[in-house]
């Protein structure tokens, strides 16, 4: 199982990551500002959320000419939807669920449901600090490959993929967020990680057989 | 290599948190198995590779231009709902408010003279104004919740109908029922047919003076021309294994020679056999229609005398309405589907023992009528999500009892025959295993407004391959003793089984019952062993004390034992022969069942005589995924065992998901004849598709894709047969124009070997435009359900001897046709509702004429409503 990155910590700047069922203090003391009127407040929230909710965009496999107005409105509606009224739970699992919801609504009206994979480069990511230039290659690949399978996998394998192994949101506030049993939810992780584990080893025995 | 399966590795690793460390024996499976370490390894890398991914930021641009357009937004407008922190204390407020002014104004008329509205102060004026109001809307407030509260509580409607059916059988259950228009002169058409198992012909003779003559369902019927009581003899001896006989003669009661013949329980009710209670009281089993068949010599049989010996009440004919007694009342409780079919039943207190067979019942619930097919008003809407029930059940043999009931009324019969089978309008599929068609019943609307929506299902006409070696393990319940009559089915039974046994098929028998265990062990069960077995059995038992439950426990771990990825899926079967079952059974039995499916092992029910109740055949065979029969007669056993093995080669699809997903602003009413599953039922449904989607992957290399759930309604049929079709209506209210639905079917196809899946979508246009052919069908579809509740109503009333009360059902319900056709002219050109306009009509005749007995026509009524319902499942090559 993937070891799960606390995704507080880029909210919490040098304050030790909540609990996942406590709302960081941060980012509702900005929402209650930006409620007051503070402009700045929004635009530091706006600064915690948008990559991992731009690289949610993109990994769900919304195309990039749309990634970009999908993220304007999923910024235009949190805007919104904070002004009326606070949210009651985490912060983070509001926002993602109005990402969340953007996008549904995005391939239901493309009636695309397994998207495009990424065509961008995935970036030098983690496999950057590999020192040796071959591993670094190859860990490139690979990110590359599972960002291209990732797109690939059923919209809701993908969202819990996605929510839970790469953004960290832990299964119980997934649960809430998709209105969905975190049984459920971990079955589809494991048919994620499955389905993307198989296709590691399809590729594995075509390389094998190419390079004989 | 360790114990553990591949699966249970695959689980282990899937579930795995971090690098914590593997039990031993997965570590041992490990060492010795290169396919799970592999996937080990690729597990790995994934795990790495998604703690790697890079994140992925909006340029500097984008987030500028995000925070503008964000800002420059409008103030969002105050929300017009009700924030219930605010809205109710405001509302409480104003309450309080009106009730004071209203108190005090009303206080100040009461203890001042009486003056004009007009001199009033203002004062008391501005009381009035506010009081009145303010207390309607607390009237209301309180009134609204206190009716909220009240609906809560009250279940979901639900019509829950039990019947006599009787129609005619195709007696070797393998042909179609070519069914004429009309039956003239008793010709029904096609070649009598010879066969009856013991070559000896259709003529039998049969007491001084009277001849019998088995009739096929495709042969001639004389009118009903019978002996004279004096003359009939019932030979002991003789199996009453008839439907009809010829002879002119006079003073017999066709109604009662009917009932005889349908019964034939004469001669164990001379012996004095009783109906069995069950210990609760609550099923009463045995043979408690004709357990009352007494006749003396010269005495003549009559309908109402075997309902007044049943029940100790008044015959139908004397048209009394008097309940019957308390055989009755259980009836209705035994009868009556189980309350979560649709959250709650309405036992009719109208069923009959005399004519209701308890194994049969017509499957009723609410269906809108024309009248109320618009209605917006006052409806409770259900969550349209979570699994749902399936309905789908291969095979009817419902239809076969109603057909015999009728064989030797052909006019009663030509009347059944008016009711125009359910017309799929769905064609087989030209590829693959399965079609799919999602219609509704208007092509437009103008705004909000209520759509009923069908969702049909076709399989291919092909099978899908040649049968394979079956393992078969009986189960018989022999927990009562069996009479002669029963006896002589298992006997049949078992011989077919041991004539159709093929190369390396293997078969044994278990027996439930007070000298129970295992009769004969999994082998070629030949036909030596099964007589000096039976014999063993009926006659000289020997043998512990076995449970039903245990019975079918040790056939299933038996079969399951010998399960093995070379053979088919469906190959491994357990018959759960009865002669009755119970609603514990149903419930103890069906969890090991759907336990056994889990292994790959598939549960039939099997009926032994008439006596038992269909509907818990059915869902035993449910929770199996295996089929429902009954055998009612010896010399059905060898048409039983031919179906039951070919069945597993008529399967063309597997674990069909059915998804349909609502759109947004869509509420659903009901899924009719379905009922939402709890979360237990819902477990059994996810762990049996997953148990099928593995089995399929090992055995035929279909790709494993199933083990989540889905948004949207979600249906699991386990098997789908070639040349079923099946119908999910859905009772919905549209906000407007614009999309409706979308459907997935996604199943194991078995033709192709691969995964299928087929999507259908519904959108409906702005308009009031014209139906046009598909929406036509769909409202003909919902006409035809209430058709047959009508029928059915007129069937309960009939069975009552209240003809009278059976014609106004008629008429109603030919009303309530007319005015869909006036409101709809467009239906006027539907051929099926036609025949439905002169069901009503030469019903309600056949009713005012007299001729043909309450209990016929009733019989005819509720066989006429099956067909109407469920279509012709013979017909269907079944």
């Amino acid at each position: 199982m993937t070891t799960t990155q606390p995704a507080v910590a880029e909210t919490e700047r040098g304050v030790p990551p909540a609990e996942a069922d406590v709302v960081p203090i941060s980012d509702r003391v900005l929402l209650e500002r930006h409620l007051g009127g503070d402009e700045r407040a929004f635009a530091q929230l706006m600064e915690h959320y948008a990559r991992p909710v731009y690289a949610y965009l993109a990994r769900s496999g919304i195309p990039a000419r749309e990634r970009d107005d999908l993220f304007q409105e999923v910024f235009c509606k949190v805007h919104r939807a904070s002004q009326r009224r606070l949210p009651e739970g985490p912060v983070r699992a509001w926002v993602f669920t109005i990402a969340i919801n953007t996008v549904r609504d995005a391939f239901r009206k493309a009636k695309v449901r397994s998207g495009t994979h990424l065509h961008a480069d995935p970036g030098e990511g983690r496999g950057a600090d590999e020192p040796d230039p071959e591993r670094r290659a190859e860990a490139r690949q690979t990110v590359g490959f599972l960002d291209a399978e990732i797109a690939k996998l059923p919209l809701e394998q993908r969202e819990a993929l996605l929510l839970h192994s790469v953004e960290g949101v832990p299964l119980e506030e997934l649960s809430e967020m998709l209105d969905v049993p975190v049984n459920t939810l971990k079955t589809r992780v494991r048919r994620a990680r499955l389905a993307l584990a198989q296709a590691m080893q399809r590729r594995a025995t075509i390389a094998d057989r190419e390079e004989r | 290599m360790s114990a553990l399966t591949h699966a249970d590795v695959e689980s282990a690793l899937l579930d795995r948190e971090g690098d914590a460390p593997l039990a031993p024996e997965v570590e041992a499976h490990l060492a010795g198995c290169d396919a799970c370490r592999g996937l080990a390894e690729a597990l790995g890398q994934v795990d790495a590779g998604l703690s790697a991914l890079a994140p992925i930021a909006p340029s500097p641009e984008l987030m500028a231009r995000t925070l503008e357009a964000a800002r420059s937004q409008p103030a969002p407008a105050e929300s017009a709902e009700v924030r219930p922190d605010l809205g109710l204390g405001g509302l409480l407020a104003a309450s309080v408010a009106g009730v004071l002014s209203g108190l005090w104004a009303i206080a100040r008329l009461l203890f001042a003279p009486v003056a004009a509205l007009g001199r009033a102060p203002r004062a008391w004026r501005l009381g009035f104004g506010v009081a009145v109001p303010a207390m309607a809307a607390l009237a209301l407030f309180v009134g609204g919740g206190l009716m909220t509260l009240g609906a809560r509580d009250e279940p979901p409607a639900a019509t829950v109908e039990t019947s006599a059916e009787s129609g005619l059988v195709d007696y070797d259950g393998d042909g179609v029922l070519d069914t004429p228009e009309e039956v003239v002169n008793g010709d029904l058409g096609g070649d009598l047919d010879d066969d009856f198992g013991d070559g000896e012909g259709e003529r039998v003779a049969f007491g001084q003076g009277l001849e019998w003559q088995q009739h096929r369902a495709q042969g001639q019927l004389e009118q009903g021309q019978l002996a004279q009581a004096g003359e009939w003899e019932i030979d002991e001896e003789e199996e009453l294994d008839v439907r009809g006989f010829t002879g002119a003669r006079e003073g017999f009661d066709p109604t009662s020679t009917f009932d005889l013949r349908s019964r034939d329980r004469g001669v164990e009710e001379r012996r004095g056999s009783e109906l069995s209670r069950s210990d609760d009281g609550s099923r009463v089993s045995g043979r408690q229609i004709a357990s009352n068949l007494l006749l003396e010599d010269g005495e003549q049989p009559r309908g109402g005398r075997y309902a007044e010996e049943l029940n100790g009440a008044r015959g139908p004919e004397s048209g009394s309405t008097t309940p019957r007694g308390t055989a009755t009342a259980n009836t209705g409780a035994i009868n009556s589907r189980p309350t979560d079919t649709s959250g709650s039943s309405r036992e009719t207190s109208t069923v009959e023992p005399s004519v209701v067979d308890r194994q049969l019942h017509a499957l009723g619930y609410v269906v809108p009528s024309p009248d109320e097919a618009d209605a917006l008003e006052g409806l409770r809407f259900q969550p349209a999500t979570g699994y749902w029930a399936n309905t789908y059940l291969p095979g009817d043999p419902a239809m076969r009892t109603l057909q015999r009931r009728l064989v030797d009324h052909p006019a009663a019969s030509a009347l059944a025959a008016l009711a125009a089978p359910a017309d799929p309008r769905l064609d087989p599929p030209r590829q693959g295993a399965l079609a799919l068609r999602v219609a509704a019943n208007r092509a437009a609307v103008e705004g909000r407004s209520r759509v009923l929506v069908s969702v049909g299902l076709r399989g291919a006409a092909q099978r899908a391959g040649r049968r394979p070696t079956l393992r078969t393990q009986v189960v018989l319940d022999l927990r009562r003793p069996l009479d002669e009559a029963g006896q002589a089915r298992v006997r049949a039974l078992l011989t077919a089984l041991s004539r159709t046994r093929e190369g390396a098929d293997r078969t044994g028998v278990i027996v439930a019952g007070p000298r129970g265990g295992e009769l004969l062990p999994l082998g070629q069960l030949r036909f030596g062993e099964v007589s000096v077995a039976l014999g063993r059995a009926f006659d000289a038992p020997t043998g512990e004390p076995t449970d039903l439950v245990a019975a079918v426990e040790r056939a299933v771990t038996s079969i399951g034992q010998l399960e093995d990825d070379a053979s088919p899926l469906g190959s491994s079967l357990v018959l759960v022969v009865s002669p009755g079952l119970d609603a514990r059974d149903v419930q103890e039995v069906g969890r090991v069942a759907h336990t056994g499916t889990l292994a790959g092992v598939t549960t039939t029910a099997v009926g032994l005589g008439d006596g038992g109740s269909l509907d818990a055949l059915e869902r035993l065979a449910l929770a199996g995924h295996g089929r429902r029969r009954v055998l009612s007669e010896p010399g059905e056993a060898d048409t039983l065992v031919r179906d039951e093995a070919a069945a597993v080669s008529r399967v063309v699809a597997r674990a069909v998901r059915l998804r349909l997903r609502l759109a947004e602003g869509v509420q659903l009413v009901d899924v009719l004849g379905s009922r939402r599953l709890d979360e237990a039922a819902a477990q059994r449904v996810r762990a049996s598709e997953r148990a099928i989607d593995q089995a399929l992957a090992r055995r035929l290399g279909i790709t494993a894709d199933r083990g989540e759930d889905e948004d949207g309604i979600q249906i699991v049929v386990p098997a789908f047969y070639a040349g079923d079709s099946h119908t999910v209506l859905l009772d919905l209210v549209v906000p407007g124009p614009g999309p409706v639905l979308d459907v997935t079917a996604r199943f194991k196809d078995l033709l192709r070997l691969g995964n299928g899946a087929l999507t259908d979508r519904l959108t409906l246009a702005r308009g009031a435009g014209a139906r046009g052919p598909q929406a036509r069908a769909v409202e003909a579809e919902r006409l035809a359900y209430e058709l047959a509740a009508s029928l059915r109503e007129a069937a309960s009333r009939a069975e009552r001897g209240d003809r009278a009360g059976a014609t106004a059902a008629l008429a109603e319900g030919r009303a309530r046709l007319d005015r869909a056709r006036a409101r709809h002219p467009e239906l006027a050109s539907e051929p099926a509702l036609a025949r439905d306009a002169t069901a009503y009509d030469r019903f309600g005749a056949a009713l005012g004429a007299g001729a043909i007995p309450s209990d016929t026509l009733a019989g005819a009524l509720r066989y006429a409503a099956h067909r109407r319902m469920f279509g012709d499942p013979l017909a269907l090559g079944q």
